[in-house]
């Protein structure tokens, strides 16, 4: 690992033990995000793309679940090794999280000014004018109107773009190294949507910062993720750079996802569904997790789980079409 | 804000004025003629006709009902028909002690209910949780006037730790506080659990863990400051309950409150003091209603800012 | 199960989605039997509760003595082998007493909270449906009848009406259907919003029909857990009632009188009080317990009832 890479993921496993058996949500999940760059993490709802960044955060509520394996080597060192109190020292200072729904990760009943000057005055010790100061600085910002007005404000009686740009602000507080975006967008209007994007890519290079973006919009992808990683029940199944994924998708699940967005230019063409359901994670599979919704489905692909293999220099895929056995 | 204080008031007052209607038909109405009752049928018609004079009880009822209400507001509910004071007097005087025994047993039921409840809410499903909530299900089970009883035989008997009648001595109230106390402390410790479980189960709690923030301001500031409101609300109604059962536990302990007063007074067929006490009570009620739902108000940001 | 299912398990997301139970597609009622069976407390308490139904109906002939069968030679005996739970003041068997007090404490449960539903559902009916001033007037008698404190009015009422049993269902009942006509009310209206819209866009003739059609059987979960976790309330207010003497009348046996009796006689036989008291606290106890669990297999997002 070199000096570049800021997060390196290694097989990090994550299962949830329920009543109704063992649920294993992340499955052999590898990674790493190099300082200064955008890796975008791409799947449906339920793939885990949250929970894996809930995972590096170690906010996985346990029980049920809980981290069975794996390392997360964060600026050289396992955080899965650290203590809880050394954790809490990173969350929020050098690891920060953005939610998706702003209205309900922010709390009600606390002022703007009060939720994001908590991160200065845990993690930096200042006091309470300091850390006023210190974030109508931040509010300027990430470019919200009235600042030293909305300081004093309740979470309600901002927009919902207004509400994001204060979770921004929380997070960038402390000036962490690497920011995670669980969706940031999805829950704003279109036109807010581009300008948080633009928001959060100028402040990553002012404040030299490190992106994790998730999301399932592709175009989130395409406008800002300098690396992109494919997440399907709980596995990655594609690595690439930015570009070349849609220049060139290798997984079958890439290339439906691509061909399900709707294209403005092209007539009466309906609208491409992939076929099948995401499988349940409870029930024991054999083989390929995709196999039953893929269009080059073959024997070999139902018998067992493929690896993660090296396509070229910085891609990577999860499946058999890229194997020596395919051809067999 | 303003504009759902007045809304609140404006209700208060009718319901209030529904109050002195259902009061006034109950003991004065529906009896029948109340110097028979009182009397019970022992003198001739002549003497019956003259108290009824006397009280004037033989005017129409609707202007009984009127003056009922003017006295009311005057503060004047008439005066005791066996102990010839007026009933506003009798009521103060068995009030301080009411208050006495009621604000001891809400400090001692809010205080150790909100502890237990957020302690088993924050250690759900453990064993402590499990205990904590089992005990506080006996507690809302279990009579207060038999947890009186109870207490009375062992501590007072028995230990002889404290008193078991009276208000002589300053550990008089001990007894009567945990009688009355327990099943409040267990029925706030449960409302609290779950109020606390839902305000655990929001994503602002994430997000407060994902900055960094020690886990017991977690609970402290982002979760009770939000349980704290709907928490508000129980306080008020079980202020109430506690109202209602230091009734019982004032006659076990014979103990001269309101409750006391009222038992007595229904005893004897005293109708004025009857007629004062629960309209004093309801009266309070809807006060401490309208006190409840304004703090409300104030306390949730979303109500008391308009939003945008 | 899918990863969001767990991870919004808690949250009103989940609702939203409406993610279903995967047990939802044989009925409601089947559903939370069978849910309700898993809770072991429930199961217990509602076997407790068939235990007294049934103690309560063959008194006769489970009893070992008559309630009130005096022998006054062996008054306040603590348990022994002929009087299982001993004696009070007039000699009678305690157990006995128990035994036929449970038709009271079970009788008031019943008939008092019948009236009182029949009253609630009436009350939340008219209000949810016809709303505006309706609505308005019947939520102000609905806050002035939960103004009363529950003891002192039903303490009250008995004294217009005179002691008795009969009296103690009356009282109960006309005091104790605020509760239900609240929660009755709020659903009407989310009930008929919901018809009103499927109803406009069907047919115009006969909606109210419709709508009460619909209306009880979706209500009628609602009640049940109401009515179940309101009898305990009212078995409390009989004994409380009759403990102060204002109640049931004597020689019928009620627990809340009997704790009454023992207290004159607290040195002599301290356990006299004891039993009484255990057998209101065990049946309080196993309907709260069947309450909860009935609320939680029928609607866990009933929590705040």
């Amino acid at each position: 690992m070199d000096d570049n890479t800021l997060l390196k993921v290694e097989n990090l496993r994550t299962n949830f033990f329920l009543d109704e058996g063992v649920l294993k949500a992340l499955e052999d999940v590898s990674f790493y995000i190099n300082k200064g760059e955008t890796l975008g993490i791409v799947g449906e709802s339920g793939c885990g793309k949250s929970l894996t960044a809930l995972s590096i955060m170690r906010l996985v509520q346990s029980p049920p679940g809980k981290i069975v394996s794996g390392k997360i080597y964060f600026e050289g060192v396992d955080l899965l090794q650290k203590s809880k109190c050394e954790m809490r020292k990173i969350r929020g200072n050098k690891i920060a999280m953005v939610f998706q729904e702003p209205m309900t990760s922010l709390n009600p009943v606390l002022t703007v000014g009060f939720q994001i000057n908590e991160t200065l005055r845990i993690h930096r010790g200042l006091s309470k004018q300091q850390a006023k100061e210190k974030t109508i600085e931040i509010l300027k910002m990430v470019e919200m109107p009235l600042p030293e007005q909305r300081y004093n404000e309740y979470p309600h009686q901002l927009s919902g773009g207004m509400r994001q740009r204060v979770m921004i602000a929380m997070a960038l507080a402390c000036n962490p190294s690497l920011l995670i975006c669980d969706e940031p967008t999805t829950a704003l209007d279109v036109t807010v949507q581009a300008q948080i994007l633009n928001l959060i890519n100028d402040l990553k290079k002012k404040l030299d910062m490190s992106v994790m973006m998730i999301t399932h919009d592709l175009g989130v992808i395409s406008e800002i993720a300098d690396r992109v990683i494919i997440m399907y029940a709980g596995r990655i199944v594609e690595e690439s750079d930015g570009k070349d994924i849609f220049l060139k998708p290798l997984h079958p699940y890439t290339e439906a996802l691509l061909k399900s967005v709707p294209k403005i230019n092209t007539k009466n063409e309906k609208l491409y569904m992939i076929k099948g359901m995401v499988p349940d994670l409870l029930d024991k599979h054999k083989g390929c997790l995709f196999a039953p919704r893929c269009e080059y489905c073959k024997d070999l692909c139902l018998k067992e789980e493929p690896c993660l293999l090296s396509y070229s220099n910085n891609r990577k895929v999860r499946c058999y079409k890229y194997s020596k056995e395919w051809e067999v | 804000m303003f504009k759902f204080i007045k809304q609140r008031i404006f209700r208060s007052i009718l319901v209030l004025i529904g109050v002195t209607i259902v009061t006034f038909t109950l003991l004065n109405v529906i009896p029948g003629d109340p110097v028979a009752i009182m009397l019970q049928k022992r003198t001739d018609e002549e003497t019956m006709n003259r108290v009824r004079h006397e009280l004037g009880l033989d005017r129409p009822l609707h202007i009984q009902y009127i003056d009922f209400l003017r006295g009311a507001l005057k503060g004047d509910l008439g005066n005791s028909y066996f102990e010839k004071r007026p009933v506003t007097e009798m009521i103060f005087n068995s009030l301080k002690v009411t208050l006495k025994l009621g604000v001891n047993v809400f400090i001692f039921a809010v205080i150790f209910g909100i502890i237990f409840g957020t302690l088993a809410a924050v250690f759900r499903g453990t064993i402590f949780d499990r205990i904590l909530m089992f005990i506080s299900t006996l507690g809302v089970s279990a009579p207060a006037f038999w947890v009186a009883v109870l207490l009375q035989i062992f501590f007072g008997l028995h230990l002889k730790m404290f008193p078991i009648s009276g208000m002589n001595s300053p550990n008089s109230l001990v007894l009567p506080t945990i009688s009355l106390g327990m099943r409040f402390v267990a029925s706030i410790a449960r409302q609290t659990r779950t109020y606390v479980l839902e305000a655990l189960s929001q994503d602002y709690v994430t997000t407060a863990r994902s900055k960094g923030v020690r886990e017991l301001f977690v609970i402290c500031i982002h979760v009770l400051k939000n349980a704290s409101i709907p928490i508000v609300t129980v306080l008020g109604l079980e202020l109430k309950n506690i109202l209602g059962g230091s009734m019982v536990v004032e006659s076990v302990f014979s103990i001269p409150g309101i409750g006391r007063l009222a038992v007595d007074a229904i005893v004897s067929r005293d109708i004025p003091v009857v007629q004062g006490t629960v309209l004093f009570a309801a009266v309070s009620f809807v006060i401490i209603n309208l006190i409840i739902d304004i703090l409300y108000g104030y306390l949730d940001p979303r109500i008391r800012v308009e939003g945008a | 199960m899918k990863i969001t299912d767990i991870l919004f398990r808690n949250n009103k997301i989940y609702e939203e989605l409406g993610i279903d139970d995967k047990l939802s597609s044989t009925g409601l009622y089947s559903d939370a039997w069978k849910r309700l069976k898993k809770n072991k407390a429930a199961m217990l308490s509602l076997v407790i509760i068939i235990a007294l139904v049934f103690v309560a109906i063959f008194a006769d002939f489970i009893s070992p003595y008559s309630p009130e069968e005096q022998d006054l030679r062996n008054k306040l005996q603590g348990p022994s082998s002929e009087h299982l739970l001993g004696t009070d003041h007039l000699g009678r068997d305690i157990l006995s007493r128990i035994i036929y007090g449970s038709r009271v404490s079970l009788s008031v449960g019943i008939v008092a909270e019948s009236i009182a539903v029949v009253i609630g559902i009436i009350m939340g009916t008219m209000a949810g449906f016809y709303g505006g001033k309706v609505d308005y007037l019947i939520s102000i008698l609905i806050e002035v009848f939960a103004s009363f404190p529950f003891i002192l009015f039903a303490i009250a009422v008995m004294f217009v009406l005179g002691p008795g049993i009969t009296n103690v269902f009356i009282a109960i009942g006309v005091i104790g259907w605020t509760t239900l006509a609240r929660t009755v009310r709020g659903q009407v209206i989310q009930l008929k919003e919901k018809e009103y819209i499927e109803a406009a866009k069907a047919s115009s003739s006969s909606s109210i029909r419709t709508i009460i059609k619909h209306i009880i059987p979706n209500c009628l979960s609602t009640i049940i857990v109401i009515v179940t976790l309101h009898i305990p309330g009212d078995i409390m207010t009989e004994a409380t009632l009759s403990f102060l003497g204002l109640g049931v009348q004597p020689p019928m046996p009620s627990w809340g009188e009997m704790i009454n009796n023992s207290r004159k006689f607290m040195r002599q036989a301290p356990t006299y009080s004891l039993f009484p008291g255990i057998a209101i606290m065990l049946t309080v106890l196993s309907f709260n317990t069947l309450g909860d669990g009935l609320r939680d297999a029928l609607d866990p997002r009933l929590k705040n009832l």
